[in-house]
């Protein structure tokens, strides 16, 4: 049986780590800069843990928030607190204790599991290493190999906050079934091998990073975990000791990475199968760099939510110039588009429609909010805000979210495509393009730009050199110069902040 | 010390105290987005390239540190 052939059959990650772990016991499954744990050592720590967390009366169903401490200790507690039945809530590790109150409550956790205890103490606590304390010995292990394989794909493994810059977070209920789809999507979409060891320096506690884990640990392949790009010495020595041959990176983190190692990343190239993004649009600049300092690596964008994670990937390295293209759907995700009337539409780059995606990734809904998931959902499809087409080939491009696009009198304008092509004029360190309210046309474009250091340009010279690169209608009204662009830490722009 | 400190209060405005904390992160008293705009405020002032063996997570702690590491590279 392939290992593709596997994954098909697996219900939950903890399924796949506990096969994984009779099939190659001795193969790294995770490690971060204090110690290596193998499939087998990890298993064993999973189901020791999960057999604590059993004794000391936690059931069925319990929701259980876990903080991110960003290492083999999270791993092996997530894993458990699944084998266990129980529910896990990732919570970021530089959290607010306000949102660690919120979380707990609507969730009514009643564990609550991280590197320190939180002061207000109410709810019951775990340090997260008592994760790595106890490796089950033989007989526990059979019992939790068997209640792995017993997880059906229907049981709730977690729930993912949105971080939410306004307002309530949004919890998001992902089953096993969903964890196993998503990661599906993903070995896909890198085309991931088993022998492929995977930098994750981004965090866990983000349905991005957890998905890569999770896809690696389907597929019995390896992760190395880190917090963070920004000390680059340990990144790359981390990188060598494991000899690694794929980076899972936000553009935020690789933005961080082209500005303080652009030489040592390029020096990588030859050992490196791939690098994957995600979780935000990557500046075009960002993209172009990174092609020059990495020709011969695959470098994927990857299109997706928490609601309905990974459902397309594109290689954005293959020499062909698509712009604002977000790449094929995978296997498990099917498209359609609706009008805004509601009402199914055949999408076209004229008359775009809203995207919305069918398949075993998608969440079943949002946790105890049913007035949102009668907007998450149009006839069993998860809607989006983004408005888009798919070509003739099975391309889909994207004009951008459904309040960003601009309505200039009655023509739609891509913030995207203004944003690309203002990036290219050299001095222009990146851009936001936001509507601007109009009288005569309804709407027009406005463009905040923010230059590269010791570039001098008025938005006069910006407007000149754009009218070279785009239609009339097309060229902002107004240019505002910011020092730097409000976004989220994930490195998404915030546009609200914007307009 | 002092011409350091006015640096660092151009890179990352917000923080009001460079003298007390010993652990920077460790205290949340900067993240790593911070981190990157010091290293192009100590770049731009002292004209020098910090090398990528120096970005180490100890000679981003305190004041002290930050010194010792652009002493080292001056």
């Amino acid at each position: 049986m392939t290992d593709t052939q596997k994954g098909a059959n697996m219900h939950s990650i903890i399924q796949a780590v506990a096969h994984w772990s009779a099939q190659t016991p001795d193969t790294l499954c995770a490690a971060d800069s204090r110690r290596a744990l193998t499939y087998g050592e990890m298993f064993r720590l999973a189901a020791g843990f999960a057999d604590d967390l059993i004794s000391s009366g936690i059931r069925e169903g319990d929701r259980v928030v876990l903080r991110n401490s960003q290492d083999t200790a999270y791993v092996a507690a997530t894993l458990g607190i699944q084998l266990a039945g129980a529910v896990s809530v990732p919570l970021e590790k530089n959290v607010a204790e306000a949102r660690i109150r919120e979380i707990c409550e609507s969730t009514d956790a009643v564990l609550y599991l991280a590197a320190r205890p939180w002061e207000e103490g109410k709810l019951r606590q775990m340090k997260i290493s008592e994760a790595l304390q106890h490796e089950a010995d033989d007989a526990v292990c059979a019992a939790m190999r068997e209640r792995a394989e017993q997880i059906p794909e229907g049981k709730m493994a977690e729930i993912l906050f949105s971080t939410g810059t306004t307002g309530k977070s949004k919890g998001i209920v992902l089953q096993s079934g969903n964890n196993i789809a998503v990661a599906q999507n993903i070995i896909e979409g890198v085309e991931m091998k088993k022998e492929n060891v995977e930098l994750i320096p981004i965090p866990l506690s983000h349905s991005h990073a957890l998905r890569t884990l999770y896809a690696a640990m389907l597929n019995g392949s390896s992760v190395v975990l880190m917090d963070g790009v920004v000390f680059v010495a340990k990144v790359f020595a981390l990188m060598e000791k494991y000899q690694v041959t794929a980076i899972d990176l936000v553009p935020a983190a690789l933005a961080m990475l082209l500005k303080l190692a652009p030489d040592q990343l390029s020096s990588w190239d030859d050992r490196l199968d791939y690098v994957e993004l995600g979780s935000a649009p990557i500046p075009e600049g960002d993209k172009a760099m990174l092609c020059r300092l990495l020709p011969g690596t695959r470098l994927y964008n990857f299109y997706g939510s928490t609601e309905s994670g990974r459902t397309c990937a594109l290689n954005f390295n293959d020499g062909v110039v698509r712009r604002a293209c977000i790449g094929k759907p995978v296997s498990n995700a099917s498209c359609e588009f609706f009008g805004s009337d509601g009402k199914r539409i055949e999408a076209s780059a004229e008359h775009p429609g809203v995207l919305a995606w069918r398949g075993p990734m998608n969440t079943p809904g949002y946790f105890h909010d049913e007035e949102k998931n009668r907007e998450l959902f149009r006839d069993g499809s998860i809607i989006t805000q983004d408005l888009a087409y798919q070509d003739e080939d099975g391309m889909i491009y994207m004009l951008g979210r459904q309040g960003d696009v601009i309505t200039c009198g009655g023509t739609k304008i891509a913030p995207t495509e203004v944003e690309e092509a203002a990036d290219s004029i050299p001095g222009i360190a990146e851009t936001a393009c936001v509507p601007e309210a109009d009288e005569m046309l309804g709407q027009v474009p406005k463009l905040y730009y923010v230059l590269e250091d010791g570039a001098n340009l008025t938005g006069q010279d910006i407007d000149e050199k754009l009218r070279g690169l785009l239609e009339g209608y097309k060229v902002p009204r107004t240019f505002v110069q910011i020092d730097r662009l409000p976004k989220t830490y994930n490195g998404k722009i915030q546009r609200n902040k914007l307009k | 010390m002092d011409e350091l400190e006015n640096v660092l209060r151009t890179a990352v405005p917000k923080v009001k105290d460079w003298r007390t904390s010993q652990n920077y992160l460790e205290d949340g008293v900067i993240d790593s987005i911070d981190i990157i705009s010091m290293v192009s405020e100590i770049s731009d002032h002292y004209d020098i390239d910090i090398p990528s063996e120096e970005m180490e997570a100890e000679n981003f702690c305190s004041l002290q540190s930050i010194y010792d590491m652009i002493q080292r590279i001056l």
